[in-house]
């Protein structure tokens, strides 16, 4: 579903992404971990079409985010970390904005909107104006916002941040739910319980190079998944 | 602390010369010297302005032994034009910037972030009173070569004059905040407020000619009455004549007023500035909503994005409303409309016409702040299925078409009024048509170049952005070209024949824009960061 083959992007003088190549197929959550400032914000950029990069190739459903960007973004939903959302439009506003930016036809994202609204339980709030949403609200908007499409391909850049214990617990019963359906997820997290519990595959990265990839079992051993992951990261 | 946020406010406001907003990278080479020649140089167009005000009351009042009027006058007008220029621009940096929350939350008393918001401000304020008033001190200079001590106390004069400003528009500004903050339709407000001084302004500015000579002629009855009435200004006057006395006079009752205004909103600064006070709750009611085409959707939300800030709204769509003023003005004023009705005349009218709709239409700066709108919000677009074109498209389509159809209306109804023929008609009704297209392309192609996406307040892109300023004057400017090429290029041509080129090279502008547009400015937006 989703290739990453040698990526590489550079700021200036630093790589912030070395060399990176990852595969992730359909049906997989694939967890990406790593210290702040690693290169895991870069590398999900890069994957929904918004960053170029030097070297390298991405492929989203065997097509070339280079050279059919438009294909790739069809598939692909994206959720940042900080989801700035127009603050001039109300929720409902918001998502029949996207809807109708993917084309879904009104009988559907009424029902979708209906349902994910009442699972993340911000439905009475729809009518709103952003502007006075909290940021948990707005990440769960966003979130609400990334599935109404049924993408094939959800980036997250750690999704869980700002979302209520229920909110949290749901969005990870959805993420299994789509990728049950044939779907594939990619998110960063900081939160490593989740990474371990949730992901199917997991990939660590360390100043923009990938030190470990794999099941989860393959990546944490006979140990746990943080001193694996502090090992690593403090390993020169 | 205090100089830590004031160096922040401060590259706040000159961040756009030091920083390629595009790149987020400081600006290679003299960009920034350059950028700053440019303003300069609209700089002294303005006060060259207010230079001509000068002129044409220096001489009558010096020589009628009324110096002390003209300062008077010209310090009435710097604190007007400072109020005017300033008063929106407060509100929304005291009281409306998106950082105030973030700077409540860290160890920064309230009064510390109001006094640093006042010091950026005053530079505001100091700004444009001495667009007018150094202009009329240097006037005054070469007409009765005062000495050198007397033109110190007028440049001091100069410093103090916006303390008199800063404190009205902090009044005002203060009084729209606390009526918009008990009033539920805030919108409502802002834009009752905005077109109240809106109109004043027009008025202010149709009546000037008659002002000035009303001064001239009653001189001595003026003097009078701003002895009598306005007593700061009157000692403004004299301090500018020299007399000591009057100077400290002048400053206790400026910087005065100012501080008691700055106690006052200081006792009330911590409820006035938190931003989000809680909207009212709305119902949702579950709706079908009808499916809307891609175009469609990406005007609806354009619309919503201009029209969601009143203020936004106001400064970007101010064609609009002169293209709608214009007719009414000439309807109240038929008498003069008729005496230039003439058959022989039929050409100049239409080509002053012309430029005066070009000037119209340029003062719409819709395309011109569009991309810098998008602000954080950017990567929405970014990462949708919708081919950049697309997105560029609809924002030079919404330019054009909140330009076009109302200016054309206006210039049909004065063809109707000015009694133009078939031809003329049509070539001006092209012309608004192609300056329409020609400033949706321009207001882009500069965004695009200058965009400003990190802001704290919607009002910084439109009122501090060098792209938005960039986009007036080219306004201007294209005018200014057109009489200009008139001038020399006129004699060769009938006047429907160089109003003919004249559209044809605007036409053609608008189609090479339209190609950099879609092949490089795509590029552009797509690397936005």
């Amino acid at each position: 579903m989703l290739k990453i083959e040698n990526l590489t992007k550079t700021y200036g003088n630093k790589k912030a992404v070395d060399g990176l190549s990852l595969h992730i197929q359909k049906g997989e959550i694939y967890g990406f971990i790593g210290h702040n400032g690693a290169g895991k914000t870069t590398t999900l950029k890069a994957c929904c079409g918004i960053l170029s990069f030097e070297e390298g190739e991405i492929f989203v459903d065997g097509v070339s985010i280079r050279e059919k960007p438009l294909d790739c973004k069809a598939k692909i939903a994206y959720i940042p970390d900080n989801p700035d959302l127009y603050a001039f439009m109300s929720g409902i506003q918001y998502l029949n904005f996207v809807a109708d930016i993917f084309k879904i036809p009104s009988n559907v994202r009424k029902e979708r909107i209906r349902k994910y609204g009442d699972i993340f339980d911000l439905t009475k709030d729809l009518a709103q104006s952003i502007s006075a949403y909290s940021h948990g609200m707005k990440q769960k908007l966003a979130i609400i916002s990334a599935l109404i499409h049924e993408p094939k391909l959800i980036l997250l850049d750690e999704p869980f941040v700002g979302l209520d214990p229920k909110a949290a617990h749901s969005l990870k019963e959805i993420m299994r739910e789509f990728c049950d359906n044939g779907s594939a997820i990619f998110f960063s997290t900081h939160v490593l319980e989740v990474a371990e519990k949730l992901c199917d595959k997991i990939a660590i990265i360390k100043d923009g190079k990938l030190i470990k990839q794999g099941t989860v079992d393959e990546v944490k051993g006979d140990s746990d998944l943080e001193n694996v992951f502090l090992e690593l990261v403090e390993a020169k | 602390m205090v100089k830590a946020l004031l160096k922040k406010q401060l590259l706040e406001s000159v961040s756009f010369l030091f920083v390629d907003a595009k790149k987020q990278k400081k600006r290679a080479g003299s960009a920034g010297f350059w950028l700053a020649l440019i303003l300069l140089a609209a700089l002294f167009s303005v006060c060259t302005l207010f230079w001509h005000t000068g002129d044409m009351l220096c001489k009558p009042l010096v020589e009628s032994g009324l110096t002390w009027v003209y300062f008077a006058m010209m310090g009435l007008i710097a604190v007007t034009f400072s109020i005017i220029g300033g008063i929106f621009t407060t509100k929304a940096k005291l009281y409306e910037a998106k950082d105030n929350d973030f700077l409540l939350s860290m160890p920064i008393s309230p009064k510390a972030i109001l006094f640093v918001r006042m010091v950026s401000l005053y530079l505001f304020s100091l700004f444009f009173s001495s667009v007018v008033f150094l202009p009329a001190i240097v006037r005054y200079a070469t007409f009765a070569k005062p000495s050198a001590f007397v033109i110190l106390g007028q440049i001091a004069v100069n410093f103090i004059l916006p303390f008199g400003s800063l404190a009205i528009s902090c009044l005002l500004g203060w009084l729209i905040a606390w009526v918009t903050s008990k009033i539920p339709s805030k919108n409502l407000v802002s834009v009752f407020f905005s077109l109240a001084f809106l109109v004043a302004y027009f008025v202010l500015y149709s009546k000037t000619n008659s002002y000035l000579q009303y001064v001239m002629e009653h001189g001595d009855r003026l003097g009078k009455n701003i002895k009598s009435y306005l007593y700061p200004f009157y000692q403004l006057a004299l301090a500018c004549l020299g007399k000591g006395s009057a100077f400290f006079l002048f400053a206790l009752l400026f910087i005065g007023i100012f501080a008691a205004i700055y106690f006052l909103i200081s006792c009330t600064y911590l409820r006035l500035i938190i931003v989000n006070k809680g909207a009212r709750k709305v119902q949702y009611k579950e709706r079908t909503h009808k499916q809307k085409s891609l175009v469609s959707t990406l005007l609806k939300k354009e619309l919503k994005r201009y029209f969601g800030n009143p203020m936004v709204a106001l400064n970007c769509f101010m064609g609009v409303l002169l293209a709608v003023a214009l007719p009414i003005f000439a309807a109240c004023n038929m008498k003069l409309v008729r005496a230039l009705s003439k058959p022989a005349w039929e050409g100049g009218i239409t080509l002053v016409l012309g430029v005066l709709y070009g000037f119209i239409v340029g003062s719409n700066i819709i395309s011109g702040v569009s991309v810098s709108l998008e602000g954080e919000n950017v990567w929405i677009l970014q990462t949708s299925p919708v081919p950049t074109k697309k997105i560029l498209l609809a924002k030079a389509v919404f330019h054009f078409l909140w330009t076009a159809p109302i200016a054309l209306l206006s210039g049909l109804v004065l063809c109707v009024l000015f009694k133009l023929g078939v031809l003329f008609s049509v070539l001006l009704l092209t012309a608004i048509l192609a300056f329409s297209a020609f400033f949706a392309a321009l207001g882009l192609f500069i965004n695009l170049k200058m965009p400003k996406l990190h802001w704290t307040s919607e009002m910084a892109c439109v009122k501090q952005s060098f792209s938005a300023f960039l986009s007036l004057f080219s306004g201007w400017a294209t005018c200014g070209l057109l009489v200009g090429g008139f001038f020399w290029f006129g004699k060769y041509l009938p006047t429907w024949g160089y109003l003919l080129v004249g559209i044809g090279i605007l036409l053609v502008s608008t189609a090479a824009l339209g190609v950099w547009l879609v092949k490089r400015g795509t590029k552009i937006f797509e690397k936005l960061a």
